[in-house]
């Protein structure tokens, strides 16, 4: 009797713990924290929630679907409530800005790392492979239905790399994350109603051509990401000004973008409203901190 | 008389009223947000906040957002910029006799350089100042060396080899042919795409550089033998300086020098970094027996006497060579 207690006991959990994942991976369960309209409420709830899903993996960390969920939240957290709030700290609170981005770093990275255990367990040996040969061939086994896992993973190496271009050792590892997130618009291009496209939009907007960068091919992503999200999604005007319009000192398309971004209606994609707001804060934020970027003519130097 | 006297009045009242307007000093720099160069930036922006009592704001404008450097050069000159970090490249668009300290295998280490800047800083900073310039603090960005596909490690390796030379540098890539070897005009933005398509083997470039933008990937052997420094200084319009209190001038430079000699310090230890990951990644590093090492001072030194008397004057060169000679009698 004690056995079956036992063992009664354990599967419980362990279906508890499944049920737990699978509902937070869901678009249904995940929609309790990315539908919230007040950032300041899911900035205080995540940190328990990531590490009561750490304690989870713990116990099972062979369910991937923990790991990409557990992941996922890390990365989210780093970049909502970490490093987009540091990346907006005065000039005169530089070490404070570096100690949050060193603290972002982290965070993305130990949310890659979940996935990536995610990805090995779904596909073994594929991480490895890809190390040694950085080409879609590598992941063609990789389902669509796994997209989610493929561009998490590489918002979090990414979101490290962009805290600090000058690290070597994560900088290595872009190609290696460029060919995943490739996989992951030819699998589903719609993908978080052109989430893809968005993460394109930064990328190609803000490297050097030298790296690979591109007005011409930001500018296609940022059309496609419209496309995807009728026209809803904050983060591409915002990610288009940011790279784009700052890289060629165009401060009218930039205040254009940005202005177009603050008119979009959050409500009407509630799956995305806690990301919409967020990014509305951000594209405020930089509309008030326009001589930051750009050398503006009623703002010369010398006297004020 | 009357009139005198209100001249007079005013011009001691904007004696004594300029210093309580604040100062607005714009800065741009090719370094990327959050490097070690852009936080010794912004660190510099609050000392000198402090120093001058709140009167003098920095402004950066980081990662190249303004401009290249030749774009730095002309916003400073139009007053849309007042001062800006520059490298080699910059700096000898502003006196391209600067190049004398770049000309390869002449400087040969550290102590060399740090003894010429030493000795020649009111020299270097004359070349400056007459083009309306005040330089604030002379310092690396470190080494070049070449990274090629097959090893280099004599010059004949080189010869082999298709060099890649930046685009806008006509004299040196005159001067590399001169001495009989294979070099092709390319922007720094072709690299890569040079590499991949065969245009050319090998490039020279600093350690930091060549991880960042990661060309070592198709060009996997470093040749161990410093070519030369890539120099650096943060330079500020003579008329913006002229405008900063003279009692506190001496106390900016000093700082943002003691700034600048921490940087190349940490610097040299994310070079250290970058090349040891990129060893991790298939960077193989062939050290250069003496032997090869003269025969490279004898090939290179032919390439000097291209670009003396037509970029670098001969007296700047031959007083250099004598300083040299000096230290290395020591």
């Amino acid at each position: 009797m004690v056995i079956s207690f036992v063992i009664t006991s354990c599967s419980f959990k362990k279906m508890a713990i499944e049920s737990v994942a699978d509902s937070l991976s869901t678009a249904g369960g995940s929609i309790v924290f990315t539908g919230e309209d007040d950032p300041q409420l899911v900035k205080d709830a995540l940190p328990v929630l990531m590490k009561s899903l750490e304690a989870l993996l713990d116990q099972t960390p062979n369910n991937p679907a923990l790991c990409l969920t557990t992941g996922q939240i890390f990365v989210m957290y780093a970049n909502a409530f970490v490093h987009t709030p540091a990346s907006m700290l005065s000039d005169d609170d530089f070490e404070l800005k570096d100690s949050q981005f060193r603290r972002a770093k982290k965070l993305y990275l130990r949310g890659y790392k979940y996935i990536l255990r995610g990805i090995e367990l779904k596909y073994p040996g594929m991480t490895s492979k890809l190390k040694k040969d950085a080409s879609l061939s590598v992941l063609s086994g990789v389902q669509q239905e796994d997209t989610a896992y493929l561009y998490w993973a590489v918002a979090g190496w990414m979101g490290a790399y962009s805290t600090n271009a000058l690290d070597f050792e994560v900088g290595v590892g872009v190609p290696i994350v460029l060919v995943m997130m490739n996989k992951a618009l030819e699998l589903n291009p719609a993908f978080g109603k052109g989430s893809i496209h968005s993460f394109y939009i930064s990328y190609y907007g803000s490297l050097p051509v030298a790296l690979g960068g591109g007005e011409e091919k930001a500018r296609y992503h940022f059309k496609k990401a419209l496309e995807y999200s009728n026209g809803l999604s904050v983060s591409a005007y915002v990610s288009l000004a940011a790279s784009v319009a700052v890289k060629k000192q165009d401060v009218d398309e930039y205040t254009e973008l940005l202005n177009k971004a603050l008119t979009i209606d959050v409500d009407q994609d509630p799956a995305n409203r806690l990301v919409n707001i967020i990014m509305q804060d951000k594209a405020k934020w930089l509309l008030d901190h326009k001589g930051d970027k750009f050398l503006l003519e009623n703002e010369k130097g010398e006297e004020e | 008389m009357r009139w005198l006297k209100i001249v007079v009045v005013l011009g001691v009242l904007l004696i004594f009223t300029s210093p309580l307007y604040p100062l607005t000093i714009k800065l741009g720099s090719p370094a990327p947000e959050g490097s070690i160069w852009d936080k010794a930036l912004r660190n510099m922006a609050v000392e000198w906040k402090k120093i001058s009592k709140g009167k003098i704001r920095v402004k950066i404008y980081p990662g190249g957002i303004v401009g290249t450097e030749n774009d730095m050069i002309r916003k400073i000159r139009i007053g849309q910029l007042q001062a800006g970090v520059f490298t080699s490249s910059g700096l000898s668009k502003i006196s391209p006799e600067i190049l004398a300290l770049s000309l390869p295998q002449f400087i040969k280490n550290d102590d060399e350089l740090k003894y010429i800047l030493k000795k020649r800083v009111s020299e270097l900073d004359q070349l400056y100042t007459k083009k309306g310039f005040k330089p604030l603090s002379w310092s690396t960005a470190g080494w070049l060396y070449f990274f090629s596909k097959k090893p280099v490690v004599y010059p004949g390796d080189l010869k082999q080899q298709t060099l890649a030379v930046s685009a806008s540098d006509t004299s040196t890539l005159q001067a590399w042919r001169e001495i009989g070897f294979i070099a092709v005009p390319l922007a720094l933005n072709n690299i890569m795409t040079g590499l991949q398509s065969g245009m050319v083997d090998v490039y020279f470039m600093t350690p930091l550089a060549s991880a960042t933008f990661q060309w070592f990937a198709l060009a996997k052997n470093m040749c161990n033998l410093k070519i030369a420094p890539v120099m650096g200084n943060l330079l500020i319009s003579q008329k913006t300086w002229k405008r900063v209190s003279e009692k506190i001038r001496p106390k900016l430079q000093k700082l943002t020098q003691r700034l600048m000699a921490e940087i190349e310090s940490q610097s040299k230890t994310l070079e250290e970094k970058a090349i040891s990951v990129m060893v991790d990644h298939g960077l193989t590093i062939h050290e250069v027996p003496a032997d090869a090492k003269d025969i490279w001072n004898r090939v290179v030194k032919k390439g000097h006497h291209a670009m003396i008397g037509e970029i670098v004057s001969k007296d700047l060169y031959l007083m250099l060579q004598a300083d040299l000679k000096e230290y290395r009698g020591r």
